[in-house]
């Protein structure tokens, strides 16, 4: 899973964060050390479709928050991810 | 890294810069960027750039209008017609063991350059400017002195270019001459007198190493008329072969060539109206990326109100 989208809203799943600290956090999780411009590409799509949105005043770290219909959007990615490993891993044993 | 990462955040489209710009200088300040997020910032920002929905019109139509005045440049430039004609030089190989040694390829080149001042000096290019039938450059002997004309003439429209490097067996050198006018008739006409020119230069080149060379002969050959006639009254038998056989067949010149005639170009060599062509789609794309970074359009994103 190495979509910039489903790495925010993955951590943004878990509480409120600025870019830094969702740059940290997916880092940790995922291993994986999103660039800035990925991530605010990322956070530029992801507020345009309305699955994330600025939390609090503006501000110059600002924080953001998943919207319902991000987690909901989140949840159908990782099913349908879930899904794919499940598949994949099946095959990959009986091989 | 840091100075060329805030820069590259101006790449940015303004209306992003204007929503993001401040939080993004942030992260940039808490994630000190090294070379792969720099990289990482100029793709975003032509990712940005490219996802705006205004500016894939607005490079379309500068890129089409630079296109349009790249084709109407080109067809206002006067077009350029190039002649070419190829030459080889050659040194005899014939002179026997004993003789002056034929020149090596330094020799020919500069052989060639001294040919070349010839060709290109005052007297030869003026007498080619005003002969009658190719009346060369007379737009801009109208308003510009003889000696500026001629001058153009030797240093951007004549070209004399070796091809490749000299052979050593046989001693040769291939050269080209060319010629750039807007008359395609003219230019190749005008390479033929430069050719004319060369070779009789070439021709004076080698009566004059002729002459040389048959004046000493014809010293050696008193010398040995003088020495028979002493042999003779001293009653000494003669000696056979003389030098003065020898110096008959000395190195008499340097031969010249045309390996190709002066063609007659077909197609104009500039405006090359391709490349003018790209140069103002390109124009225009820039263009485009500049008005797409600098302009401004306020925030689209409306912040809740601050709660206390």
């Amino acid at each position: 899973m190495s979509d910039p989208t489903l790495l925010v809203l993955s951590s943004l799943a878990e509480g409120d964060k600025h870019g830094y600290a969702m740059m940290q956090d997916i880092e940790a999780f995922a291993g994986i050390r999103l660039g800035p411009g990925t991530l605010y590409g990322a956070i530029t799509r992801l507020e345009e479709h309305g699955w994330i949105r600025p939390a609090g005043a503006k501000n110059r770290r600002q924080p953001y928050t998943i919207t319902p219909s991000g987690r909901q959007h989140l949840q159908q990615e990782l099913a349908t991810l879930q899904q794919i490993v499940k598949t994949g891993l099946a095959r990959v044993k009986h091989a | 890294v840091k100075s060329v990462a805030r820069f590259l955040i101006r790449l940015y489209p303004a209306t992003w810069r204007a929503r993001y710009g401040e939080e993004f200088e942030a992260l940039l300040e808490d994630s000190s960027p090294g070379w792969p997020a720099t990289f990482d910032l100029l793709k975003g920002a032509i990712q940005m750039q490219f996802s705006l929905p205004a500016f894939p019109k607005l490079a379309l139509l500068l890129s089409t209008t630079g296109l349009l005045i790249g084709l109407l440049v080109s067809a206002l430039l006067t077009p350029i017609y190039i002649s070419s004609t190829e030459l080889q030089m050659t040194i005899p190989q014939e002179a026997p063991a004993g003789s002056a040694p034929p020149p090596d390829n330094r020799n020919l080149t500069e052989h060639l350059l001294q040919l070349e001042q010839e060709l290109l000096s005052r007297s030869t290019l003026s007498a080619i400017i005003q002969k009658p039938f190719l009346d060369l450059y007379k737009a801009e002997r109208a308003g510009t002195p003889l000696e500026d004309v001629i001058q153009q003439m030797r240093t951007q429209d004549i070209r004399i270019r070796i091809d490749g490097p000299p052979g050593t067996s046989p001693v040769r050198l291939h050269f080209n001459i060319s010629f750039a006018y807007p008359d395609r008739v003219k230019a190749q006409q005008t390479v033929q007198a430069l050719l004319v020119r060369l070779m009789e230069a070439n021709l004076h080149d080698a009566r004059a190493h002729a002459q040389f060379t048959v004046g000493q002969l014809d010293q050696v050959r008193r010398l040995e008329a003088r020495v028979a006639l002493l042999e003779k009254r001293l009653g000494i038998p003669s000696a056979g072969s003389e030098p003065g056989d020898q110096l008959a067949v000395r190195y008499m010149g340097v031969n010249l060539e045309v390996t190709d005639p002066p063609s007659l170009p077909v197609r104009p060599a500039k405006p090359n109206r391709w490349r003018i062509m790209a140069a103002g789609f390109a124009a225009g794309f820039v263009a485009a990326l500049v008005i797409a970074i600098f302009r401004r359009r306020p925030p689209p994103v409306a912040f809740p109100a601050q709660t206390a």
